[in-house]
C-alpha cells in the first residue's frame, strides 16, 4: 500500500482529497504548510507528494526545491496542485522540480492517473 | 551703472561695417587734403619759377630800354636829332608796357618777396618817371639828366636782382614744403590702409569665430538633446540671437523633457496597473477555483459513495454536502465582491443619494451583529458625540461599509472589544466614524496592503477567519465614490481602527456613470485641472431632466447622449420616429430633440403627430438640421432649432432655456430675437424659469396652447402697433369658438408685462392700456428692473 503525504491548506479539500485517496487504497499523511510537509517527509518517508502550491509559511515552489536539494528526497516524486490557470505557474512547478502537476478543480481520475503511473515508474 | 544696449550680432555686424565704412571715409578725406595741399604747394612752386622767368624777361627789357635811352641822348647831344611823334608815342608805350610787365609779377609775390616786390615797383616808377619825362622833353631838350636816369636805372636794377634772389629763395623753400607734405601724407595714408585691415580683419576673425562657437555650441546641444540626452542644456554665453536661440531651446529640451517623464510616469502607472490587473486575474483564479474544487470534490464522492454502496451514511453526507453549501455560498460572495470591484472600476457603480440618518443606521448594524460578536466573546460600543448631522450620501454603501468593518472586527477579535465612535468636526463638516477592535491587529506590511484586492495578512488567515480578500478593497472604493476617505491604523496583536470621513455639507447631486474612474483607477492618473473642473461644474448642475433623441444615424445619437450626459440630463434613445413618438407617450420627457432628415416617417410628420397628441403637445421639441429650417419649424410649434452639427454650448443654452425641472414657472416672451430678448431670457433662466419664446401672433397662441405660461413678456424691438394688438388679443374673448377643434386659450390670466429697452412716451403708453407697474424697462442700465417682478409670481 502506497503512502502519500498530502500537502494542502485549505481544510475542506485536504479532508476530500484524504478521503476520495484513501477510498481507493492508498494511506493518506497530510500536512497544512511546506514546513510541516518537509517536517513529515523528514520522520517518515512517503512514496508521493500531492501537494498544493499557495501554502502558508512556506510555499509549495520553495518547498519542492527544498526536497530536491536535499540527496534523500532528491527523487520523491511530487505531483503540484494549483489553482492557477496560469501556463506560466505550471512551469513554474515543473521548474522548481515537480514531476507533474494537476490543476484545481481537481480531475480525480486524471489526478490517479498520474498518481499510479508515477509510483509504476519508481517501483 | 550704465545699461549697455544688448549687443546683438545684428549690431555687431553693424558696428562692424559702420567702422569698416568710416575708415575707408577717413582715407579718402586724408587722400584729398593731402592731394589739395600738394596741389597748392605744386602751383607755389610754379609761381616762383615762373616769377623767376618773368625777372629775366623784365631785366632784359629794362637794359633794352635803358641803352635805348643811353643812345637817344647820346644821339641827341651830337646830331641834334629831333624825334618824331610817333617815336615819342612808341617810347611811351613801350615804358608803359614795360610797367605792365613789371605788374604782371604781382602773382608770383610770395610773403618773403611782398617787400622786395614793393620796393622793386618803387624803384621802376621812379624811373618810369624819368624816362616819361625824358621821351616828352626830348625835341625841348628838356630831358633829365643822364647821370639822374642812370641812377635811378641801377636802383631799379638792384631792386629786381633783389627780388630776383628771394624768388628763388622761396621757390626752394616751397620745394621744401612740398617734399614734406607728400611724406606726412603718405604716411597718414599708409597708416589708416593699415589700420583699417587690422581692423577689419580682426573684426572677421572675432565674428567668425564667435559665431561658429556658438554656432557649434547650438549644434551639439541639438545633436545631444537629439540624442536623448534630454537634461543637456546649451551655455548661454551671450546676450544676442543665438543666445536667445539657446535659451529657447533649453526651455523647449526642458519642456520636451518634463513630457517625456510625465509620458514615462504615466507609462510606468499603466504597466503597474497592467500588472495589478494580471495579478488580480490570476488571483481571482486561485480563489475561484479553491471552492469549486471543494465543490465538485465532494460531490463526485457522494456520487461515488452511492454509486459503490447504493446507501449513504445520512450525517457524512450532510456534513459533505454542507461544506458542498459552504463553498457555494464562498464562491457567491467572491463573485458578488469581485462584480462590485468590476463595477467601481469600469465607472459603473452608481451613487443614489438619500438624507439619512448614519448613527441610526450604525445602532441596527450593532443590533444585528451582537449575535455574533457574543459568540466569539465581543463586547459591542457605540460612542456617539451630540449633534450628528444627517448625511446626504448613499445609505446602503453606507450600511454594507460599517457592516464590512464590523464583521471584519468580529472576525478579527476574540473575547475583546469593537467600538464604534462618531463625531463631528464642524470646521471641514466632516462625519467621522472610527471602528476599533481590540483583535488580532496588523504588521506594518500587511497594514500598507491591506486596501489591496484578495490580500488578507496571509492565506492562514482566511482559512482561519474566512472573507474573500475584497472587502477592504471595495469599502475603501465605496468611500472613495461617496466623496470620503478612508484609512487604517493598527498594532500587531493590540487591535485595529479604520477611520472614515464623509462629508456633510451641502450635497452635491452627482451621477457616478459620469465619475471617470477608468482613467482614474485603471492608470492612475491625475485628472487634468480643467477635467475636475467639468466634474465639478457637472456635480453642481442639478438641472437633471429627461430628453428623448430621435435620430436614425446612431453616431449623432451617441454624441448627443454625450453632450447631454456631460450636461447632466438623462437620455433616452430613439432610432427611428415611430419609435421615438412611441417612447414620447410612454416617458413623457421633458424635452425632445428631433433630426428633420430621418427614413420611412421624416421629421415633419414626427413634429405634427407629436403637436397633435394631447399626451405629448406639452412637450418643448428642438428641431435639428444641416439646413436651416428654423422659422418653419416655430411655425409648425417647435419650440427651438439647432444646426446640424450640434454645438454642445448651443445645445446647453437652449435646454436650459426649456428645461422645465425645478423651474419656477413657465414664462412666454414675445419679441424678435435680439440680443435685449437673448440677455432677458439667460436672466430668466438663471431666475430657474422655463422661457418659451414666440415672435408672431400664430406662435404665441401654439405656444400657450402648449403650455400655460406664468408670465407673459411682450416687446424689445417689436413695433409698437404689433404690442397693441397682441395685447388686445390676449386679453380677448375669443370669438371664433367652434371653428377650430382645439379650445381657445385665450383670454390668458398670466400676468402680462411689456417690455421696452427706451422710456415710453405718454402717447404710446395710453395706448397700451396697461398699469404703469406693467410696463418696464429693460436695458443695461436697468439690472434688477425685473427681480421684484419675479420674486412676485
Amino acid at each position: 500500500m502506497s503512502r502519500i503525504l498530502l500537502v494542502e491548506d485549505n481544510e475542506m479539500n485536504r479532508d476530500m482529497l484524504t478521503r476520495r485517496l484513501e477510498r481507493k487504497g492508498f494511506e493518506i499523511e497530510s500536512a497544512g504548510d511546506g514546513e510541516e510537509a518537509l517536517q513529515k517527509i523528514a520522520s517518515a518517508m512517503p512514496d508521493l507528494v500531492l501537494m498544493d502550491m499557495n501554502l502558508p509559511i512556506r510555499n509549495g515552489w520553495s518547498t519542492c526545491r527544498e526536497l530536491r536539494a536535499n540527496p534523500d528526497t532528491e527523487r520523491l516524486p511530487v505531483i503540484a496542485l494549483t489553482a492557477h490557470a496560469m501556463a506560466e505557474d505550471e512551469q513554474k512547478a515543473l521548474a522548481a522540480g515537480c514531476n507533474d502537476y494537476t490543476t484545481k478543480p481537481i480531475d480525480f481520475p486524471l489526478l490517479l492517473a498520474k498518481i499510479n503511473k508515477l509510483l509504476e515508474s519508481e517501483s | 551703472m550704465i545699461s549697455l544696449p544688448r549687443l546683438t550680432l545684428r549690431l555687431r555686424l553693424t558696428i562692424s561695417i559702420v567702422a569698416i565704412v568710416a575708415l575707408f571715409t577717413l582715407t579718402n578725406i586724408t587722400y584729398q587734403v593731402s592731394s589739395d595741399n600738394r596741389n597748392l604747394r605744386l602751383d607755389n612752386l610754379q609761381n616762383a619759377v615762373a616769377g623767376q622767368l618773368a625777372t629775366v624777361t623784365i631785366r632784359q627789357a629794362l637794359e633794352n630800354q635803358q641803352k635805348e635811352i643811353l643812345v637817344l641822348d647820346a644821339l641827341r647831344d651830337s646830331d641834334k636829332e629831333k624825334l618824331s611823334d610817333e617815336e615819342v608815342e612808341n617810347g611811351l608805350a613801350d615804358l608803359i608796357g614795360l610797367q605792365a610787365e613789371i605788374r604782371q609779377l604781382e602773382p608770383y609775390v610770395f610773403a618773403e618777396t611782398t617787400a622786395s616786390y614793393e620796393q622793386l615797383i618803387n624803384a621802376y616808377d621812379a624811373l618810369h618817371d624819368r624816362w616819361h619825362r625824358f621821351y616828352l622833353g626830348y625835341n625841348d631838350n628838356q630831358t633829365p639828366a643822364a647821370r639822374q636816369i642812370e641812377t635811378e636805372f641801377a636802383s631799379t636794377m638792384q631792386a629786381l636782382s633783389e627780388f630776383e634772389s628771394l624768388e628763388i629763395l622761396a621757390a626752394e623753400r616751397q620745394t621744401l614744403d612740398l617734399q614734406k607734405t607728400v611724406r606726412f601724407t603718405d604716411r597718414i595714408t599708409l597708416a589708416i590702409y593699415l589700420f583699417t585691415i587690422a581692423l577689419t580683419v580682426t573684426l572677421g576673425y572675432v565674428l567668425v569665430r564667435y559665431t561658429n562657437r556658438s554656432l557649434n555650441e547650438l549644434n551639439l546641444g541639438t545633436v545631444r538633446v537629439g540624442g536623448g540626452d534630454l537634461s543637456y542644456h546649451i551655455p548661454v554665453n551671450s546676450d544676442d540671437e543665438i543666445g536667445d536661440l539657446a535659451i529657447a531651446f533649453n526651455e523647449m529640451s526642458d519642456k520636451l523633457s518634463n513630457a517625456m517623464a510625465q509620458v514615462q510616469q504615466s507609462k510606468e502607472k499603466a504597466d503597474q496597473a497592467n500588472r495589478s490587473k494580471t495579478n488580480f486575474l490570476a488571483n481571482m483564479s486561485h480563489e475561484l477555483r479553491t471552492p469549486l474544487n471543494a465543490i465538485i470534490g465532494y460531490s463526485e464522492m457522494i456520487i461515488e459513495d452511492y454509486r459503490e454502496e447504493k446507501t449513504l451514511d445520512e450525517d457524512q453526507a450532510i456534513d459533505d454536502l454542507k461544506r458542498i453549501l459552504s463553498a457555494g455560498r464562498h464562491l457567491l460572495q467572491l463573485i458578488n465582491d469581485v462584480l462590485d470591484l468590476a463595477k467601481i472600476e469600469s465607472g459603473n457603480m452608481t451613487v443614489f443619494n438619500e438624507t439619512f440618518d448614519s448613527v441610526e443606521i450604525i445602532e441596527e448594524l450593532l443590533t444585528t451583529m451582537s449575535p455574533i460578536a457574543r459568540k466569539s466573546g465581543n463586547t459591542l460600543v457605540l460612542e456617539k458625540s451630540e449633534n450628528i448631522p444627517k448625511l446626504y450620501n448613499d445609505a446602503i454603501k453606507f450600511r454594507q461599509l460599517i457592516l464590512n468593518l464590523l464583521s471584519n472586527a468580529c472576525k478579527f477579535t476574540e473575547n475583546g472589544k469593537i467600538s464604534v465612535l462618531v463625531s463631528y468636526n464642524e470646521k471641514t463638516r466632516h462625519a467621522i466614524y472610527h471602528v476599533t477592535d481590540t483583535g488580532i491587529g496588523m504588521t506594518p506590511s500587511q497594514l500598507n496592503r491591506v486596501f489591496e484586492a484578495f490580500v488578507q495578512a496571509d492565506s492562514s488567515t482566511s482559512k482561519k477567519y474566512g472573507g474573500t480578500g475584497l472587502g477592504l478593497s471595495i469599502c475603501k472604493q465605496f468611500v472613495e465614490l461617496m466623496d470620503g476617505q478612508m484609512d487604517v491604523t493598527s498594532a500587531e496583536g493590540e487591535g485595529t481602527t479604520f477611520t472614515i470621513l464623509l462629508p456633510t455639507k451641502t450635497p452635491k447631486k452627482r451621477r457616478a456613470e459620469v465619475i471617470p474612474s477608468e482613467n482614474q483607477q485603471e492608470l492612475g492618473l491625475d485628472l487634468s485641472p480643467e477635467v475636475e473642473q467639468e466634474l465639478e461644474a457637472l456635480a453642481e448642475s442639478q438641472a437633471l431632466g429627461r430628453v428623448l433623441v430621435i435620430d436614425d444615424d446612431p453616431e449623432a445619437r451617441q454624441l448627443l447622449m454625450r453632450h447631454l450626459e456631460k450636461e447632466g440630463y438623462i437620455g433616452i434613445e430613439a432610432d427611428n420616429a415611430r419609435h421615438g413618438i412611441d417612447l414620447a407617450h410612454e416617458q413623457q420627457p421633458d424635452l425632445i430633440l428631433l433630426d428633420l432628415m430621418m427614413p420611412d416617417i421624416d421629421g415633419w410628420t414626427t413634429l405634427s403627430v407629436l403637436k397633435e397628441s394631447t399626451e405629448t403637445r406639452h412637450i418643448p421639441v428642438v428641431l435639428q438640421s444641416m439646413l436651416d429650417e428654423k422659422n418653419l419649424g416655430l411655425d409648425l410649434g417647435a419650440a427651438e432649432f439647432l444646426p446640424k452639427p450640434v454645438d454642445r454650448q448651443r445645445m446647453a443654452t437652449v435646454l436650459r432655456h426649456l428645461n422645465p425641472q425645478d423651474r419656477r414657472g413657465s414664462a412666454l416672451l414675445i419679441a424678435p430675437e435680439t440680443d435685449a430678448r437673448q440677455r432677458l431670457l439667460d436672466e430668466l433662466a438663471d431666475e430657474a424659469w422655463q422661457c418659451m419664446v414666440a415672435t408672431s401672433m400664430a406662435q404665441v397662441s401654439e405656444r400657450i396652447q402648449q403650455k400655460t405660461p406664468d408670465i407673459i413678456f411682450i416687446g424689445l424691438g417689436m413695433a409698437h402697433d404689433s404690442v397693441v394688438d397682441i395685447l388686445k388679443t390676449l386679453s380677448s374673448e375669443s370669438d371664433e369658438e367652434g371653428e377650430n377643434d382645439k379650445p381657445s386659450p385665450f383670454p390668458v390670466t398670466a400676468p402680462i408685462y411689456v417690455i421696452s429697452e427706451n422710456p415710453l412716451g405718454s402717447s404710446e403708453s395710453r395706448r397700451l392700456d396697461l398699469p404703469a407697474d406693467q410696463i418696464i424697462l429693460f436695458n443695461k442700465d436697468s439690472k434688477g428692473s425685473l427681480d421684484k417682478i419675479l420674486s412676485k409670481s
